[in-house]
């Protein structure tokens, strides 16, 4: 078979893609294939998914333009698609927003959680999975189990909730929305 | 020592599984960023969590040639296998666990095993994880996850794979039908050998695309469960095929081992569509040409990056190479 593209040389490199079910094939001699293969690297994919994502995240008034952890700009976050350290997700947070709701929806994470992870959010944690339980345990009709869930999510709001005015408590409601 | 992959192992669609944990420590930076002595803290960190387990190290001396049969193995995700993106590799003896730091992630524990196994394999991955965790803040959000470089990557962190010989499937057509379907769950079903290649010998990956709002149950259940449906599909049709001409199939297998135990130039497409005629023999108890791990030894062999990594050899030097490698797996 003959390279597609110069028609001359043998073709030696054969490329199969398929996006999004749409197959395409390419049969290459080697120097069309290199070519290519340069073509591609400019127009990289990384470009792409940082316009696709990032698009409107330099349109957003941000506070914060470079990462106090890393010296990262926001500008270099929007090119290439890529933090510069974890704190970039703090740092950046207010332009992140829109580009992570693009690109993962409303997912948020419900996974393991380091064994160093701070108290509270372990507290936290573990009262969303009491609430589940208790719901089930209640629907099995499993009284006793539902009886000390019961307990347990009651000293857990007291840990994750310390007395505190019923404000700050609209507050913390307002910001899980 | 043998390697995981040689040791006896049944034969079946599914070859291995991995899964592999990414996690970065809070209060580095990525990529080009990293200062090399806070780099050289990370992989002091892994050394340690993994002493005693008479791990090799890799490290910036690898030659291409090491990286490339790390990668052709699946030590080592494939598309890390370079010493510009990979700082130290550590991998055990079997070559079944490997822990690496590379420019994406600076800790990434990659497990593999025979069959369809990603529990077992996870929770061996999970103990290496918590060791490395006792020296290093992982960094961590309670609403994003494990942080991770790309945010693609944000979530769990975990990734689960299967790799599925599927020669059958393929030669219906069927493989694009399944990849639709299985990406509808948020799984990829894509060529097990190199990502945009035409799938070699018939070997197809099943890997899940993302993790975040995924717990790690869920990531490996999915992919279990979307590899168990193509594994059902594929034996439906071998055994209507073997029901209806066994001896075609077993014709088909020894043609395979013919040409293999002979040719003196082989192409690398060729020799892994014969590797797959015999594996699909073997697993039908048609044929006993190779053993198992023997199929997977070649299958990582024959490819050009693992023959010759430095591209010293010209094109049919190379095919001359390749079908040496495999007459002598013949002679065994």
């Amino acid at each position: 078979m003959l390279c597609e593209k110069c028609g001359k040389r043998t073709a030696n490199y054969h490329y199969t893609s398929n996006i999004n079910g749409k197959v395409t094939e390419k049969h290459l001699c080697a120097q069309c294939a290199a070519a290519e293969k340069g073509a591609q690297a400019v127009g990289s994919f990384a470009d792409l998914l940082g316009n696709f994502f990032f698009g409107n995240a330099l349109a957003q008034p941000e506070r914060v333009t470079v990462c106090p952890d890393c010296g990262m700009t926001l500008a270099e976050v929007s090119r290439t698609g890529l933090m510069g350290c974890p704190g970039c997700y703090k740092a950046f947070s207010a332009s992140l927003a829109p580009m992570l709701r693009r690109m993962h929806g409303d997912a948020s994470h419900i996974g393991r959680i380091p064994a160093n992870a701070a108290e509270e959010v372990r507290v936290r944690r573990r009262l969303a999975e009491a609430k589940e339980e208790l719901s089930a345990a209640v629907a099995a009709e499993e009284y006793e189990k539902a009886a000390a869930l019961r307990d347990e999510i009651r000293a857990l709001q007291a840990k994750a909730e310390p007395p505190k005015a019923e404000a700050s408590e609209a507050n913390a409601d307002a910001a899980t929305d | 020592m043998s390697k995981w992959y040689e040791k006896e192992h049944a034969d079946g669609i599914a070859l291995s599984s991995y899964v592999t944990i990414s996690r970065n420590a809070a209060g580095y930076p990525f990529g080009d960023r990293l200062p090399a002595e806070k780099a050289e803290e990370l992989v002091a960190a892994a050394r340690k969590a993994l002493e005693g387990a008479n791990c090799r190290e890799y490290g910036k001396d690898t030659s291409v040639a090491d990286f490339a049969e790390l990668a052709a193995d699946r030590v080592i995700d494939p598309d890390y296998a370079d010493a510009d993106l990979t700082r130290a590799v550590f991998v055990s003896p079997e070559g079944d666990l490997s822990v690496s730091s590379d420019k994406e992630r600076h800790f990434c524990i990659r497990k593999s095993g025979c069959g369809l196994c990603l529990e077992d394999l996870y929770k061996a991955a999970a103990e290496i994880e918590d060791r490395i965790g006792e020296g290093v803040t992982f960094a961590f959000d309670e609403k994003l996850g494990f942080l991770s470089r790309n945010p693609e990557d944000l979530g769990c962190g975990l990734q689960a794979g299967v790799l599925l010989h599927l020669p059958m499937l393929a030669e219906r057509g069927s493989i694009r039908i399944l990849t639709i379907g299985a990406a509808k769950l948020g799984i990829t079903l894509r060529s097990g050998f190199g990502e945009n290649a035409e799938a070699l010998g018939n070997v197809y990956e099943v890997t899940n695309q993302y993790s975040l709002g995924l717990s790690e149950q869920e990531v490996l259940r999915r992919v279990r469960e979307v590899a168990e449906q193509v594994i059902r599909e594929e034996q439906k049709l071998r055994d209507e095929l073997k029901e209806a001409d066994a001896v075609a199939l077993e014709d088909r297998a020894a043609r395979a081992a013919g040409v293999l135990a002979s040719a003196r130039r082989i192409s690398t497409a060729e020799a892994m569509e014969l590797l797959s005629d015999v594996r699909l023999g073997r697993a039908l108890g048609l044929s006993d040409a190779l053993s198992a791990g023997e199929i997977d030894r070649l299958c990582a062999g024959v490819l050009p990056g693992v023959l010759d990594p430095e591209e010293k050899l010209t094109a049919t030097k190379r095919s001359e190479a390749r079908a040496d490698l495999i007459r002598a797996a013949f002679r065994k």
